[in-house]
């Protein structure tokens, strides 16, 4: 299992996900709810951008998605993703990440440099 | 019952929801409504924190976390209503995160936070719970059930004795 690079993003915005659960409601508006894990939180997101990156970053970044498998694979990420934090807010013990979709590489508007936003989600282990 | 973090937002917006009901419309336009319940469902809260420090932001995850994420309800302390003299929602409401907070970084060590709530009615009127000064050698707890005046004599008097366990 490979860790994501070790760069640091521009910008971050962390998704807390959800307990595993299902919700009926009555016609008078009662609800119902059902819990299936009192642990486990699915779909915790973090959606990370990084403005003007090199080639050889870009590649790292690149070819970390093709050893993943794409989506398929979870993996860990390093501390750098997690800059300006003092206490990482998701346990590497509980969970990992995997990406969640693919993403689009674009040109940084000066010759050398790239932009590359890319979502990614938990996965718990 | 669990209370949100102390922490006053930037923004809010409330909306009051609705009356239950079921509206049929003929053809020609006629209009029947049917109301399907007494208290008002879906009243929601957004909630905008800006520029909160890492410690209030954990204040609020680790609320999420707890309430395991949109499962379980809690009360709002007045912070939350800010400049309202008077709380719009009663304590027949509880709330319940309708859907996870998103944590965005906006500066070093400086965190917005988006949060939206949903009310759900509970019954605070109809149900006491007096244990307050339970004797563990006696550790009757006595339910008060008041239907309020559906009749003469409405209370009902629950007992549930657990047998003088530790």
């Amino acid at each position: 299992m490979a860790n994501f690079p070790s760069i640091v993003p521009n910008q971050r915005v962390f998704g807390l996900g959800n307990n595993p659960q299902e919700q009926f409601e009555s016609p008078d508006g009662v609800g119902t709810r059902f819990i299936y894990s009192n642990s486990n939180r699915l779909e915790q997101t973090l959606s990370l951008e990084f403005i003007g990156l090199t080639e050889t970053q870009i590649t790292s970044i690149t070819d970390h998605f093709a050893g993943q498998k794409g989506s398929l694979i979870p993996f860990d990420l390093p501390s750098e993703i997690w800059s300006g934090y003092s206490t990482v807010p998701v346990d590497s013990s509980d969970y990992q990440w995997r990406y969640a979709s693919t993403f689009s590489v674009e040109s940084g508007g000066v010759t050398g440099r790239f932009n590359v936003s890319i979502d990614l989600v938990t996965v718990p282990v | 019952m669990s209370t949100f973090p102390s922490v006053s937002p930037t923004s809010r917006t409330y909306v009051p929801g609705n009356v239950p009901s079921n509206v049929q419309v003929a053809l020609d336009g006629t209009y029947v409504g049917f109301q399907r319940g007494a208290r008002r469902i879906k009243q929601t809260l957004s909630l905008s924190f800006s520029y909160l420090t890492e410690a209030d932001m954990i204040l609020i995850k680790d609320h999420f976390i707890a309430r395991k994420g949109t499962f379980e309800i809690f009360y709002l302390p007045s912070v939350i209503w800010g400049d309202y003299t008077t709380s719009p929602v009663g304590l027949n409401y509880a709330w319940r995160y309708s859907e996870p907070p998103q944590i965005q970084d906006v500066s070093f060590d400086r965190f917005t936070v988006e949060v939206k709530l949903e009310t759900i009615s509970i019954n605070t009127d109809d149900l006491i719970i007096d244990a307050k000064n339970a004797d563990s050698n006696s550790p009757e707890r006595v339910y008060n059930i008041d239907a309020g005046s559906a009749s003469a004599t409405p209370a009902r008097l629950h007992r549930i004795n657990s047998g003088l366990a530790a």
